[in-house]
């Protein structure tokens, strides 16, 4: 779904069109029938938010007042005898243990380590469009490609200035800023990429995720891939590369939360 | 409204346990409805091959399809708590039993109690019933959203202003807040689409 077809059908469902305006989507949800199924799931998200923040008492108030009212811990006489209960405990606790070192060894045990275990320098070449996208083209490739980003980040800085929508040129600075540890800097540069009608969100979004695992925001990650990751492969794709790694990161991500 | 319209006239239990309790929140007013009906349901389910246990399942669940109904504006009780209840007890230890049992087997006996006003509850519960599959999976998939996400949604229908929801969620500026809110829902239809039961959902008005 477009951006501009989510604007219209929060401005419908939320009451904020014109006469016209509100004639001419109408008339057009009679020929469309994917937006009108977006339009009908977003009514329905709408009357269960209404719910959640209008009414006084809600489905989690009713959560709580059933687990008073139905304690988990009623008694029940154990059917398996006690022996056997003992040795399937001691088998499970055998594989958590396996388990539990089989991750110790294969996972990254720190933020640090997992961002290094992902981070990927953003592959630029500046030659390709037959234009010169800066002065320096060249040399802002060759301290790239060799990692020196402290001494190509203020080239590229240069450059975007001078040519603000070249989102590779604006990658390339979010990368440098992000391996340099200058994670505030970085999360701004992969927003500001975000909010273009950019082809390169995807890799914006995977950045920033990478960018909060670095400054050990973790949850934040998991945020970021959670919500770009549906919008970028749709719903019924088949996986691709990118869904992998960022399945393997979720996972890697969740391991790390759960140790904390 | 044409003349031929007819507004159904709401029992004294709408006011008492619906508005008061649900609406305002009276709590106190809710737990009265376990303290009153549960042991009914409990010696109905014991004549119809259920346990406690059962009972206390559909119990929880009869709750669960209350608290969506009261939630919702047009809905009005227009017949006794209990009849109400009765409807919804039966339709769902019904589905349940209808996996293990022959058909010529569901024949439940009525609670004599509510039996006169029957004809006025099974309508309203049955709808109830069927909005509140639909709304269930709602609530589930919103509740697997990420917490900035569940927040940004729930701002926003408080009509919060942007930069306050932008402020409170530590987001840049406003075109974030756009384009996260949309990603979350987004996020949440895809969750909906996957729930085997979203078809229950499709022909639902809200």
């Amino acid at each position: 779904m477009s951006e501009q077809d989510l604007t219209l059908i929060e401005a419908y469902v939320k009451g904020n069109m014109t006469a016209d305006e509100k004639a001419a989507f109408e008339a057009r949800l009679k020929s469309d029938p994917e937006l009108s199924s977006a339009l009908s799931d977003r009514q329905k998200m709408e009357a269960y938010l209404t719910h959640r923040t209008s009414v006084a008492f809600t489905l989690d108030d009713l959560r709580h007042l059933n687990q008073q009212n139905f304690p988990e811990d009623r008694k029940k006489s154990p059917l398996i005898p006690v022996r056997t209960i003992i040795s399937i405990a001691a088998s499970i606790l055998f594989v958590l243990a396996a388990y539990f070192l089989y991750n110790t060894y294969t996972s990254p045990s720190s933020p640090e380590e997992l961002y290094q275990a992902f981070a990927e320098p953003i592959p630029l070449d500046l030659t390709t469009r037959g234009e010169n996208a800066c002065a320096d083209d060249q040399l802002i490739m060759d301290l790239y490609t060799a990692g020196k980003y402290s001494e190509v980040l203020p080239l590229l800085q240069n450059c975007t200035e001078a040519k603000p929508d070249n989102s590779l040129l604006k990658m390339a600075r979010g990368y440098c800023q992000m391996e340099l540890g200058d994670t505030e800097a970085a999360g701004k540069t992969f927003e500001e990429i975000l909010e273009e009608e950019s082809l390169l969100k995807d890799e914006a979004a995977w950045n920033l995720a990478l960018t909060y695992v670095r400054a050990g925001e973790l949850e934040r990650a998991k945020e970021v891939l959670e919500e770009y990751s549906i919008i970028r492969d749709g719903i019924d794709r088949p996986r691709s590369k990118k869904q992998s790694r960022e399945e393997k990161l979720l996972k890697d991500l969740q391991k790390l939360i759960d140790r904390k | 409204m044409t003349a031929n319209t007819v507004m159904p006239v709401p029992h004294q239990d709408h006011h008492y346990y619906i508005e008061e309790g649900f609406r305002k929140g009276n709590r106190h007013r809710i737990q009265e409805i376990y303290d009153r009906f549960l042991g009914q349901l409990k010696g109905w389910m014991k004549n119809n091959q259920g346990t406690i246990k059962d009972a206390e399942d559909v119990f929880q669940y009869s709750m669960m399809v209350l608290t969506i109904s009261a939630g919702k504006e047009g809905f009005c009780l227009n017949c006794p708590l209990g009849a109400f209840l009765f409807v919804i007890w039966k339709h769902h230890w019904r589905d349940r039993l209808r996996g293990r049992l022959k058909l010529q087997e569901l024949q439940f006996t009525i609670l004599a109690q509510y039996e006169q006003d029957i004809h006025l509850a099974e309508p309203l519960a049955e709808r109830a019933h069927s909005e509140a599959i639909c709304f269930q999976l709602l609530d589930k998939t919103f509740l697997e959203l990420s917490a900035t996400c569940r927040q940004l949604l729930e701002l926003d229908k408080q009509s919060k202003p942007v930069e306050e929801i932008a402020q409170t969620l530590n987001m840049s500026n406003r075109n974030t807040v756009y384009r996260r809110k949309f990603a979350c829902i987004e996020r949440w239809r895809s969750l909906i689409h996957r729930e085997p039961d979203f078809d229950h959902c499709k022909n639902m008005t809200q």
